[in-house]
């Protein structure tokens, strides 16, 4: 057996303990199914993996450098669990805590043949059965483990209980250990206390930051990617108006567990939002997540890999700062009217494009040549001189015309439109139309412009 | 050392990004054929560099966006996206589909300040699936185009067009080429070189480049300069002026800063 137990930061005021270290855990499942909180630490169990990993150094190696990423603070590793964390207290006890994001972590290192006589060593407060009773058992004159150990059995037994002596056993390998080990949840939802109150909503980020990175190792584990978030502050309870809580929903168009591209989203749309108190809590649920296995490494290097953003990502992130109404994509129609050939949506929706052109029906030759490369929506009306229209304060001159082209009967008011191509004097061509309205004269309006 | 010496030594390339002011740049860079071959033989590389910001003037009178870039667009949506920052109108997609520009690879994206339409244009750049990015700039600082043409340049393969007024052409510029359009009628364009890693040209291109809707309008005499005036294709033979010497525009006061 080959345990590793690892000390948290103090978790903030408020927040209980275990939850505070719940990220972490799904972290250390990357590298061992057995992980276990154990007396407000992390614990756990990597004898199996140890050849996955490249052995007992190289694994140990990663654990440091990784580890600080996790708000953790010191390692330690043992032949047993007890040991391990008896290692880890005792250390913290004597007051070397390192400081929060110290890389690598400073690594306490018990080697089996050296179990014992580093265990007889620590002082009675490391072990969680004997804190308790380390009071009484300094009057005796029992100050270390060792002391403990060589006091008869049966006394201990009889005068602190059966859970001393079977801890004492587990610590020095003659019992076995056993734990709860740690399950991922089915779904993602994490609170997070925030160190203080936060008056404006982009100061959330960096609270909903660490929220991602939990739900990226949470994503990880359960090998899903998420499409949609929801994340809720809680309100100030004194001052809060009608609303408690605010929240905001956050949708991808396909599934992602790119935290970073997630915080980045979410900066967007915290920057628009305006809190309605301060706020003092963060929660972030998973409320809609789809299967997204990981893919392996490729021997060769994919250029466009991590080169950049990809397309989708690029919209989500463009919709977020401009508005879905904002950045669109068209669809062309099957209709005769230049003004309903299309259609503009919102592109978000429909980020990936698809892989063949849709099938629309194509404007016959002779209309095809009459189009207009962009168009003017709604038409812009013109204003006349004897009848002429006019664009800029000038007269235009129709070269081409008229295309006769009416509307729908089933329409309310058909209209009836003849459509020209018109210059104006700077040289531009223009389309305008003529619409024979129900009123006298016939008004102008320009649809188009040839580019 | 004699003159001819030095000029022999420099005649083959030493360092990319180092040419004689007399020829164009032997761009390291990937280019897109511009579609027009009288363009080609102008542009350093036969194209439009990609991963460069390219500028281009225009007066506000005349839209020559499509004709212009077209059959580089039609090229470049095979296979990428391509995205319209901050169009002046919305484009009609019919008729740029008759012309081979599919509907489905156009995107675009309308921003209500002109610093949101930089800020959407740089994000773009960064993204290396881009294709073809348009952006239309009626103002824009010489800092923001330079970083519009970093974040081109540090990605690498898109194209990048910014569209700007004609009155523009007076201040200095980080883009690497810069032209001005003029439309002529329906059936040409008239290009000025204004900036380009090469001699300079002190005649205009012109392009015939006509419109669909061309062959239904009455025949239009060609303007008296367009046919005396093209310039002749891949020939540089004439002396030219030394690189620093461009010319004067026309429109302009004073002697453009050559950035």
């Amino acid at each position: 057996m080959w345990w590793i137990a690892f000390a948290p930061e103090p978790a903030p005021v408020g927040v209980p303990a275990p939850e505070a270290l719940l990220p972490a855990c799904w972290w250390a499942l990357r590298f061992t199914p057995r992980v276990c909180m154990a007396d407000d630490l992390l614990l756990l169990e990597a004898e199996a993996s140890l050849r996955l990993f490249g052995g007992e150094d190289a694994l140990l190696e990663r654990l440091r450098q990784e580890a600080a990423a996790w708000q953790l603070t010191a390692m330690a590793c043992a032949p047993t669990g007890q040991a391990a964390l008896a290692l880890l207290h005792a250390r913290q006890d004597t007051g070397h805590g390192a400081l929060p994001g110290t890389s690598p972590l400073p690594l306490l290192r018990c080697l089996p043949p050296r179990l014992n006589q580093t265990l007889d060593r620590l002082p009675l407060h490391s072990l969680a059965a004997t804190r308790e009773h380390a009071p009484t058992l300094h009057r005796l004159g029992c100050r270390t483990l060792g002391d403990l150990r060589r006091l008869p059995r049966a006394s201990i037994a009889r005068r602190f209980g059966a859970a001393v002596l079977l801890c004492l056993d587990q610590a020095y390998g003659q019992a076995v250990e056993t734990h709860a080990w740690l399950q991922v949840p089915e779904r993602f939802d994490l609170r997070l206390e925030l160190p203080g109150r936060i008056d404006h909503a982009p100061g959330l980020l960096f609270g909903a930051r660490r929220l991602l990175q939990a739900l990226q190792a949470w994503l990880q584990m359960r090998q899903q990617g998420v499409t949609e978030l929801l994340l809720r502050w809680e309100h100030d309870r004194w001052r809060r108006g009608d609303a408690a809580e605010g929240q905001l929903r956050l949708r991808t168009a396909e599934a992602t567990r790119d935290t970073t591209h997630l915080g980045r989203l979410l900066g967007e749309h915290l920057a628009r939002t305006t809190l309605q108190a301060p706020a003092l809590a963060l929660r972030l649920e998973a409320t809609e997540t789809a299967a997204l296995p990981t893919r392996s490494n490729s021997l060769l290097p994919d250029p466009a890999e991590h080169s950049g953003e990809r397309w989708p990502q690029l919209l989500e992130r463009l919709t977020a700062r401009l508005g879905a109404e904002h950045l669109l994509q068209g669809e062309p129609l099957a209709d005769h009217r230049p003004g309903h050939m299309q259609i503009w949506r919102s592109a978000a929706a429909q980020a990936e494009p698809p892989a063949s052109a849709p099938r629309t029906r194509r404007p016959d030759e002779a209309h095809a040549a009459w189009q207009p490369h962009w168009l003017v929506d709604p038409p812009q009306a013109l204003p006349t001189h004897n009848g002429h229209p006019c664009h800029a304060g000038a007269a235009l001159t129709l070269l081409a015309g008229p295309l006769r082209l009416e509307g729908h009967w089933w329409d309310a008011q058909p209209a009836v439109r003849d459509h020209f191509v018109a210059q104006s004097p700077q040289g531009g061509l223009l389309w305008v139309f003529r619409e024979h309205g129900t009123s006298g004269s016939p008004a102008w309006f320009l649809q188009g412009f040839y580019g | 050392m004699s003159s001819r010496h030095t000029s022999a030594r420099l005649a083959d390339p030493v360092w990319p990004g180092v040419w004689r002011g007399d020829q164009l740049e032997n761009t390291t860079g990937t280019v897109t054929s511009s579609g027009h071959p009288a363009l080609d033989a102008a542009l350093p590389g036969g194209g439009w560099p990609q991963g460069a910001l390219v500028e281009l003037l225009h007066s506000g009178a005349c839209l020559p966006e499509w004709r212009l870039l077209l059959p580089t667009l039609r090229a470049v949506a095979a296979g990428r996206p391509v995205l319209l920052v901050a169009p002046p109108h919305r484009p009609h997609l019919s008729a740029l589909a008759a012309q081979g520009l599919p509907a489905h690879r156009l995107w675009l994206a309308e921003a209500r300040t002109p610093a949101l339409a930089l800020w959407s244009a740089e994000q773009a750049l960064r993204c290396p699936d881009l294709g073809a990015l348009l952006v239309w700039l009626p103002q824009a600082q010489p800092e923001q185009l330079r970083r519009l043409h970093l974040a081109a340049q540090a990605t690498g393969t898109p194209l990048c067009f910014a569209w700007r007024p004609l009155e523009a052409s007076s201040s200095a510029s980080p883009a690497p080429l810069r032209l001005a359009v003029r439309s002529l009628g329906s059936d040409g364009l008239r290009l000025d070189m204004l900036k380009r890693r090469g001699p300079p040209l002190e005649r205009p291109i012109m392009l015939p480049a006509s419109l669909p809707v061309q062959r239904l309008l009455p025949a239009v005499p060609l303007p008296a300069d367009m046919a005396a005036n093209v310039y002749p294709i891949g020939g540089h033979n004439r002396p030219t002026p030394h690189v620093v010497d461009r010319f004067r525009p026309r429109t302009g006061t004073g002697w453009r800063t050559c950035a």
